[in-house]
């Protein structure tokens, strides 16, 4: 659901597949502060745990302020 | 006499509930209280041939009471009237607005439109818990379905109706008495429907001990389906005794280190499965132990566990906790509205009507023994067609 969300955005995003990847994993959990649940979506040092879309939505206005500039 | 007159009366609900939506639409009106005896009575009785307040008139033209207001607004009829003139605030009436996307809501989304039933869907989610688990064996027709691709034919199906579906919100308040209800969602949308079908299904019942809510997602977890796979290789817990406890074991046995299975009572699963679990390598069984503590700072660490034999009190050094002890029903919202049983579940009758006209309940939620998909989506069907018939009867 996430995924498609920013697809249909037409934002780029890397995906990580945690189960699989446990630098990713490890990774995931610091930057969340200890999240073991998926997904966990990071924009611009946002760090959102859950797909919330309307937060996403909010937290996608730093992509556009930044090619603004 | 120009424009709308409302004849009330003190302490009567749906004069109060009449005004205010007048209010709240921006509606001007005149007021004429009425007590019983008193010549204002008479003249409403008069003028409308009806002595039950509230008694609308809309240019000395009487329309009636509070429903038939909102159905007189809702038709846009009003504006022609000369009541209210502002387009937005002209909602649409639903027919059918449904509460919960599972199958059982889904499958009401189905019969209802097929009906062609103005219907709208607000749920959290599509799938309910079917999405909690991996594959379905036992839904006619397929012997064997992931449940991803179950819940899009699910989906699919209702979406070649074109019903209007809200994903994503909550229902966070509701007016279900009177012929016309109200449901208020998180986000402050108002929608009014005739008919209301409530299939919000059930979510895992809690342990309620300290701990477990502020580690949720931190390795506290209640579908071993679905975040099994972060463990791999770790040390886990599972808590419960009962078939659902003994199916996360055997998920978790395939990718975790060590599992500690921890049981209130002596295992209460099906033979087959507690064999299984009995079997495997990596699990260690604690039954007759309570569940007391869920310890860790950003993260599970520990789980403390009580003998209720010795009262001997140890720790588990685990990276998760499985909790996996049964289901509450999703009636919370309804609990003080409709009549539920001891378990929390709507009590409905075989046609799946509540205690309040025009409320259906379908599925998990429901009092209807046997939780399972195919028949939550059976109830949902059940459920549109009672709702189809009710609405039949009203006009």
């Amino acid at each position: 659901m996430a995924k498609e969300f920013l697809s249909k955005k037409g934002v780029e995003f890397t995906a990580y597949d945690v189960t699989k990847d446990r630098d990713a994993l490890k990774e995931m959990m610091e930057v969340s502060g200890g999240a073991r649940t998926v997904p966990v979506i990071s924009v611009c040092n946002n760090v959102m745990v859950g797909f919330d879309p309307d937060r996403l939505e909010l937290d996608l206005n730093c992509l556009k302020q930044s090619t603004e500039i | 006499m120009e424009g709308i007159t409302l004849y009330s009366m003190g302490g009567c609900p749906f004069c109060i509930k009449a005004k205010s939506f007048l209010k709240e639409k921006g509606i001007g009106f005149s007021e004429i209280k009425v007590k019983p005896g008193s010549k204002k009575r008479e003249e409403m009785i008069e003028k409308t041939g009806s002595d039950l307040p509230p008694q609308i008139l809309i240019d000395g033209e009487p329309v009636g009471g509070y429903s038939e207001l909102v159905n007189l607004f809702m038709t846009r009829k009003l504006d022609e009237k000369g009541g209210a003139n502002n387009e937005l605030a002209s909602p649409v009436l639903y027919d059918v607005l449904i509460i919960g996307g599972g199958p059982a809501g889904l499958n009401a989304a189905l019969y209802s439109s097929r009906k062609v039933l103005k219907t709208i869907l607000i749920s959290n989610n599509i799938g309910g818990q079917v999405a909690d688990t991996y594959d379905i064996e036992n839904y006619l027709g397929f012997s064997q379905i992931e449940t991803a691709d179950l819940i899009n034919k699910f989906d699919e199906h209702v979406e070649k109706y074109g019903i209007e579906k809200l994903i994503g919100e909550k229902v966070t308040s509701f007016d279900l008495t009177g012929k016309i209800k109200k449901v208020v969602t998180g986000k402050g949308n108002t929608y009014y429907c005739r008919t209301v079908i409530i299939a919000t299904g059930k979510r895992p019942r809690p342990l309620n001990v300290p701990g477990e809510k502020e580690l949720i997602g931190r390795g506290v977890a209640y579908c071993s389906t679905c975040d099994a796979p972060l463990f791999s290789g770790a040390d886990v817990a599972v808590v419960g005794g009962g078939n659902s406890a003994l199916e996360a074991v055997i998920d978790l046995a395939k990718v975790a280190n060590k599992i500690f299975m921890v049981s209130l009572t002596p295992l209460t699963g099906d033979p087959i499965l507690i064999n299984k679990v009995s079997s495997l390598s990596n699990v260690s069984i604690f039954t007759k132990h309570d569940t007391t503590k869920v310890l860790g700072d950003s993260s599970v660490k520990e789980i403390e566990i009580k003998s209720l034999d010795t009262r001997e009190v140890s720790r588990l050094k685990v990276e998760g906790v499985f909790i996996e002890i049964g289901l509450l029903p999703n009636s919370d919202i309804v609990i003080d509205t409709l009549e539920t049983n001891q378990q929390g579940e709507i009590i409905i009758d075989n046609v799946c009507r509540t205690g309040i006209t025009g409320v259906f309940a379908c599925g998990d939620v429901t009092s209807i023994p046997y939780k399972q998909v195919i028949i939550a989506a059976g109830e949902g069907a059940k459920a549109a067609l009672s709702a189809y018939d009710y609405l039949n009867k009203q006009r």
